[in-house]
């Protein structure tokens, strides 16, 4: 952020494009049309959590709350387990 | 005497060849031995290196879906709230004890905990292209440049503000409150 390098590239190669990106801590929690994926700041701990629905709207995170809307009018508020 | 000299002076320009030759070797090596064929997650300290230039060097991916690291976590749904107006395209905004979702001419500030909604409010235009938000206050502004600051906590109208010579962007909207404070 202080000196404009790029710290972090990386590619997702799943379903979709990255649409939202928020972070928490060292997580950064990113969707992609089709799901809600995290990953640590270095790039790894790939995790995908299942909502069972479209995730192609936007994103917020705070504390162990996640925040997504969708194109659906909705707002659905999840509790990271 | 002199072919003595001679033959020594021969040595060692032969050694200071040898020794010049394994060392651009060395140095070769340590380029050489960088892993391009490296996931998709590098880090660079290359202020000039443009994410293009970096993706093209890339093409396996540990911590893409396919891989083997991957996991599958499950996350509890705790609330869905419906609201007609909200728009996808904007983010959710956690305010304290509140959660505030926007759509292009309406904020809906509700209690993140109960679902209780605390107020409505309707922008004065019909398509905001950015909201900025503190503690105090929500902005938003248009793309003709027109900016509508509401009190966070009551959804009441502020202050606005029309005379802008360019679109505003949300970057303006931060220079503009960074010049209200």
């Amino acid at each position: 952020m202080e000196t404009g390098n790029i710290l972090l590239d990386y590619i997702y190669e799943g379903n979709g494009t990255i649409t939202s990106v928020s972070q928490k801590d060292n997580t950064i929690f990113f969707t992609t049309g089709t799901d809600l994926v995290s990953i640590d700041k270095s790039g790894h701990n790939f995790t995908i959590y299942g909502l069972g629905m479209p995730v192609d709207g936007n994103l917020a995170v705070n504390g162990d709350e996640i925040y997504l809307t969708n194109s659906e009018n909705k707002l659905f508020k999840y509790k990271i387990d | 005497m002199k072919y003595i000299y001679n033959a020594i002076n021969i040595i060692i320009a032969i050694s200071v060849i040898v020794s010049q030759c394994g060392c651009k070797n060395s140095a070769s090596s340590n380029y050489t031995n960088q892993n391009f064929s490296t996931p998709s997650i590098q880090t660079t300290h290359n202020s000039n290196a443009l994410p293009s230039d970096l993706q093209d060097s890339m093409d396996a991916t540990p911590n893409s879906p396919s891989s083997n690291d991957d996991n599958r976590n499950n996350i509890t749904l705790s609330k869905v709230w419906e609201f007609e107006g909200i728009d996808s395209y904007y983010k959710p905004i956690v305010n304290g004890n509140n959660v505030i979702i926007c759509g292009k001419n309406v904020l809906f500030n509700i209690s993140k905990d109960t679902g209780k909604k605390n107020y409505e409010s309707f922008l004065n235009f019909n398509y905001a292209v950015d909201f900025y938000t503190d503690s105090n206050i929500i902005a938003a502004c248009n793309a003709k440049g027109f900016l509508e600051v509401t009190d966070v906590n009551t959804g009441n109208l502020l202050w606005t503000s029309g005379l802008i010579w360019k679109p505003a962007t949300s970057f303006w909207i931060t220079s503009m409150k960074a010049m209200e404070l």
